[in-house]
């Protein structure tokens, strides 16, 4: 069995602030994820999660949403 | 009236007032009256929906049925309030369900698309496949939350859903220059200040009982002691408004013989004036020296009202806490006056179960007000 891996950790994160309803922590773990899958080189996981980091951002008025939609668009996603 | 209506017993309701019957029980038990009713007495008029001060800062948002109509009022970034059908462009989802304060955007709860306070479309996420978040089909220039025709008057927001009625200034000139005096801030001191009765009774029935002096004396024999029948008078504005005044309003004192501030610059009149008129459709309204009211209808069935009752002061030095004893002491007289009209609105409403009743016959001296607003309800549905 293999060890956990820091997507498993961010699932789980996700998955709490998605139970608690949490939007700041939600944009947050999102992106934190979105991060991961980018810096593996894995751009269509990543775009997914920056959209999912820049909705939650937006919602919540977050300053870094403004950051979310940059990359998106960068990558020709928004 | 020239017009030619077809319909008998609204012909009936059109005479003059010493011939006119008043409006038959169907217009108060038949649900297909309650449809035509909520379309042309509501729809297609100005009608109050909610209250200013319930969205005090940018960004809050209050949900609102009215008449099976969701709609939300929000106060947006540059603090224009604003009622919007508070459903999602994508599917129709309903947006916001509880009263709250919108920190950044409005996200639909089904698939997420955004809406900014002032209603546009910020964002459709995945709407191009999973991470892109455009789509040429879908242009969110021309999706933003449907915006409903609002205008605020002494903190009562209307709207005229329909779209179709003339600017709300226009419509109301003659209230809005009846009472322009009192054109001028108004201080809401919070949930003390307010409170909500519910009867079991036509909306209809809550404004014909308002606008009349008549039942003075028999309902409300405090108020008549001090506020006699012989001092009041009839207030008609064919097609907008009618009510009643009085020549002897006196203020409400404190045990230290306290009063509240006068609204500013007043003319003499208002020493002792006070008026009370129904807005058409649904609108109660009330003005004194040093305070107001406004009595929202919110018409929850046919045979169900909700009065949303809130009462305003002129100064803001009646807000003070040194007031609050008068405060609570001016909502507990008006409470009672309220509740004291609430079993003749239910019997009235008992009333017209009642197969041989013909819609009744007015006191052309006393009754002029009520049947004014009839004479509306039956030129509207007649049209
Ligand atoms: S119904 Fe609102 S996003 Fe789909
Ligand atoms: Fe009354």
């Amino acid at each position: 069995m293999a060890a956990p891996s820091v997507f498993d950790t961010l699932d789980a994160t996700i998955l709490a602030a998605h139970g608690a309803g949490d939007g700041a922590e939600l944009a947050y773990a999102y992106g934190a994820a979105a991060d991961a899958h980018a810096a593996r080189g894995a751009i269509d996981v990543a775009c997914f999660f920056y959209t999912q980091a820049y909705i939650f951002a937006l919602e919540a008025g977050l300053p870094q949403a403004e950051r979310y939609a940059a990359v998106l668009r960068q990558n020709g996603r928004l | 009236m020239n017009q030619h209506v077809t319909d008998e017993a609204l012909a009936r309701v059109l005479q003059p007032v010493a011939k006119a019957n008043g409006l038959p029980n169907r217009h108060y038990t038949d649900p297909h009256w309650f449809d035509l009713e909520a379309r042309k007495l509501f729809f297609e008029q100005w009608a109050g929906i909610g209250f200013a001060k319930d969205v005090p800062e940018n960004g809050d948002a209050k949900p609102i049925d009215f008449l099976g109509q969701p709609l939300v009022m929000i106060r947006g970034r540059d603090g224009t309030l604003r009622v919007f059908q508070n459903i999602c462009r994508h599917r129709g989802m309903i947006l916001i369900e509880k009263p709250g304060r919108i920190r950044g955007a409005i996200r639909c709860p089904y698939h997420s698309w955004c809406y900014d306070l002032d209603g546009a479309l910020k964002a459709t996420p995945h709407v191009g496949g999973p991470g892109h978040n455009t789509h040429e089909a879908v242009d969110r220039d021309t999706l933003g939350l449907i915006e409903v025709a609002s205008h605020v008057w002494r903190d009562i927001v209307f709207v005229n859903l329909s779209g179709t009625a003339a600017p709300f200034e226009q419509v109301n000139a003659k209230a809005l220059e009846r009472w322009k005096e009192f054109d001028q801030p108004l201080h809401h001191a919070g949930p003390g200040s307010g409170f909500a009765l519910e009867v079991a009774s036509n909306w209809k029935l809550a404004v014909e009982n308002y606008c009349e002096s008549y039942h003075l004396p028999w309902v409300h024999p405090g108020l008549n002691s001090y506020s006699r029948l012989e001092d009041h008078y009839n207030i008609e504005e064919p097609g907008a408004f009618s009510g009643q005044g009085t020549t002897v309003y006196r203020q409400l004192q404190g045990d230290a013989g306290e009063t509240f501030e006068d609204a500013a610059g007043l003319g003499s009149k208002w020493e002792t004036a006070a008026e009370y008129i129904a807005l058409y459709p649904n609108v109660l309204l009330g003005v004194h020296r040093d305070h107001s009211f406004a009595i929202l209808l919110e018409p929850a069935g046919q045979q169900r009202t909700v009065e949303h009752v809130e009462i305003y002061y002129h100064a803001e030095s009646a807000l003070q806490s040194d007031m609050a004893d008068l405060r609570a002491k001016n909502t507990a007289l008006w409470k009672v006056v309220f509740e004291e009209d609430i079993f003749v609105v239910e019997g009235m409403q008992r009333g017209r179960s009642a197969l041989h009743f013909d819609g009744g016959r007015f006191s052309p001296a006393m009754d002029g007000p009520t049947h004014m607003f009839h004479r509306w309800v039956a030129t509207q549905l007649a049209s």
